[in-house]
């Protein structure tokens, strides 16, 4: 998405969508699709066409089943018997949506473990022969993750008939499948986006322009700020640093993943809007959330609604856990009882989310981390209010307010630093690193000008993350940026642009000579 | 039955304002934890089977939409 390749491409797509291609956009927006899937994974394109082919057929057929059962209800009056109906269609339902899930996550998983298995067989046997194998010796298709949620929404919205199938393939495909999001999202429900899609879509100035500057902006955040973020924190875990070093690495980390993540997926939403497509928006401010919880409402939002339709509710509220939720109620009375079950379906949502990320252990430790904080801010919300009311604490006020956000934002750091980890005795190193050495003379002498970055580019960083910061709390505050500076004359309008292109192309970190890091969701 | 659901929501959220709130979901107002916890509790008191596959915002935005979800399932 970094490449002068990808950039080029999009523009002849952009300029073929609204000149020659103009009456067939969205058959335009598919072969391009198609195209770069080929281009990039020309064998595992295979693996997309089963998905895209498994939840293409068993939509339909559980379209229906869906249209049988509503002419079956609409023959009787009786109650009880459209309660049986409704009880044997979901039931044969079930079976198909079963398959589909099956297959969609089963090419998932085998991809992923495999792969994973790749780098244990190297590391035992491989390597010591001097023939290891390579991760691309697997076949991993293109933006596999997010096109694969993306599947397995849909059918089961089918399946819930909250949605019709949609009965041309090549349109499920492009939504499943368009090129923007290939990399790292957005997670798009089909209900709020497809149809976009397949409508004509006029030129306007307005779509290109606020589009461009969205691109522009995803990649200041990728080129200038997460590839020098990129330098220091990996300097920074490199193993020889302590004390306050492996503080602020775990800062700069959260900083880094949040420009690079957030940087790519302006670019995607910032490309589907000059095609006056709009896209889920994934990040809300995360930083400034005032719990843990509230931080994962606003940080890759796509992946937490995702995972609250398709896998948090539907646990919670199965039987088992229903009558576990029963049981803990009576036992430990109804206030401490309740969080029990949704507490450990939040566990499960944060170990899948976890293990997606990569195999190991110390997923383990971070889904119990991120699920201990998210059902204790339920827990003990009550205990809360009453520890501000003994303390006389006014919880609008703006300092408690902001010691909230660090509060927060330290927890999160600590969580990064448990993904950070190779292991789980590592996670114990890091910390214990943190605390062996009270160097806090750190931030007073030169030591941050040699983890890789001189001191003029080390206080470029500093500069960009305070404009990020900015950016977050102008956007908190309700003002649009990209409104306002519409809103001006041209020549201001202009400078603008002009400054912000030049920045990039001064200060971003590209070019034959450098290498800029893949997206760091680009490897998920 | 209004009032009955009522008072139950009431049990768990008592600083809500459920008969006025028109964008409890959509608004952020009712967590996951409070969904779970006012699904159970209906399904424990009418006796239905709220599933996953009916909670969507539009079914508990406000309390109508509420106790109709209830209805539509008794």
């Amino acid at each position: 998405m970094v490449s002068f390749q990808f950039i080029l491409f999009s523009a002849v797509v952009l300029l073929l969508y609204y000149t020659v291609a103009r009456r067939w956009q969205w058959i335009l927006l598919f072969c391009a699709s198609i195209a770069l899937i080929l281009y990039v994974s020309p064998k595992a394109a295979i693996l997309t066409a089963i998905t895209t082919l498994s939840v293409y057929l068993l939509g339909i057929a559980l379209d229906r089943k869906n249209e049988e059962y509503r002419s079956a209800v609409a023959q009787t009056d009786e109650n009880g018997k459209k309660k049986e109906l409704k009880e044997a269609f979901r039931r044969r339902k079930q079976r198909y949506v079963f398959i589909a899930v099956l297959i969609c996550l089963g090419i998932l998983c085998g991809v992923k473990l495999a792969t994973s298995f790749v780098d244990v067989l190297n590391e035992l046997i491989l390597d010591r022969l001097g023939k290891g194998l390579s991760r691309t010796d697997i076949l991993v298709p293109v933006g596999l993750s997010y096109y694969t949620f993306k599947a397995i929404g849909y059918v089961v919205d089918v399946y819930r008939d909250r949605i019709r199938a949609q009965r041309n393939i090549c349109k499920l495909a492009l939504f499943l499948l368009f090129f923007p999001t290939l990399t790292q999202g957005p997670i798009d429900r089909y209900e709020d986006t497809a149809e976009q899609f397949f409508r004509f879509h006029p030129f306007e100035y307005r779509n290109l322009s606020f589009g461009a500057q969205r691109i522009l902006w995803g990649y200041m955040k990728k080129l200038i700020l997460a590839e020098r973020l990129n330098v220091v924190v990996n300097e920074l875990f490199s193993g020889n640093y302590q004390g306050f070093y492996i503080l602020v690495g775990a800062l700069l980390a959260g900083v880094q993943i949040y420009a690079d993540f957030s940087g790519g997926i302006d670019v995607t939403l910032g490309l589907a809007e000059c095609m006056g497509l709009r896209l889920t928006e994934n990040f809300r401010q995360p930083y400034m959330a005032k719990s843990v919880a509230e931080f994962w409402q606003r940080w890759h939002i796509t992946l937490g609604v995702w995972m609250g339709k398709y896998v948090f509710y539907p646990i919670s509220l199965s039987k088992p856990f229903s009558k576990l939720g029963r049981k803990a109620k009576e036992k430990l009375g109804p206030e401490n009882g309740k969080v029990i079950a949704p507490s450990i379906a939040s566990f499960i949502v944060f170990f899948l989310v976890g293990i997606w990320h990569g195999v190991g252990m110390k997923y383990v430790i971070y889904g119990l981390y991120q699920a201990f904080f998210v059902s204790t801010n339920t827990l003990f919300s009550k205990h809360y209010e009453k520890m501000r009311g003994f303390f006389h604490i006014d919880p609008e006020r703006k300092s408690w307010q902001i010691f909230q956000m660090i509060r927060t934002l330290m927890l999160i750091t600590i969580g990064r630093l448990i993904t950070r980890a190779d292991s789980a005795q590592h996670i114990y190193n890091l910390f214990r690193s943190m605390f062996a050495e009270f160097n806090i003379w750190v931030f007073f002498d030169e030591s941050f000008f040699n983890l890789g970055l001189d001191r003029k580019n080390f206080f470029l960083m500093l500069f960009a993350i305070l404009i990020l910061l900015a950016v977050d709390i102008i956007k908190e505050r309700g003002i649009r940026i990209r409104e306002t500076i519409s809103a001006q004359s041209l020549p201001v309008r202009w400078l603008i642009y002009y400054l912000a292109i030049f920045a990039l192309l001064i200060f971003g970190m590209y070019g034959p000579a450098f290498d800029p890091a893949n997206f760091v969701y680009g490897g998920f | 039955m209004k009032e009955k659901v009522l008072a139950l929501l009431k049990e768990i959220r008592g600083d809500v304002d459920f008969e006025n709130e028109e964008k409890l979901i959509d608004d952020g107002i009712l967590d996951s934890f409070d969904i779970i916890g006012i699904v159970s509790e209906l399904n424990d008191t009418f006796d239905i089977d709220i599933t996953a596959d009916e909670l969507e915002p539009e079914n508990f935005n406000t309390l109508n939409a509420i106790v109709a979800l209830v209805e539509s399932l008794m």
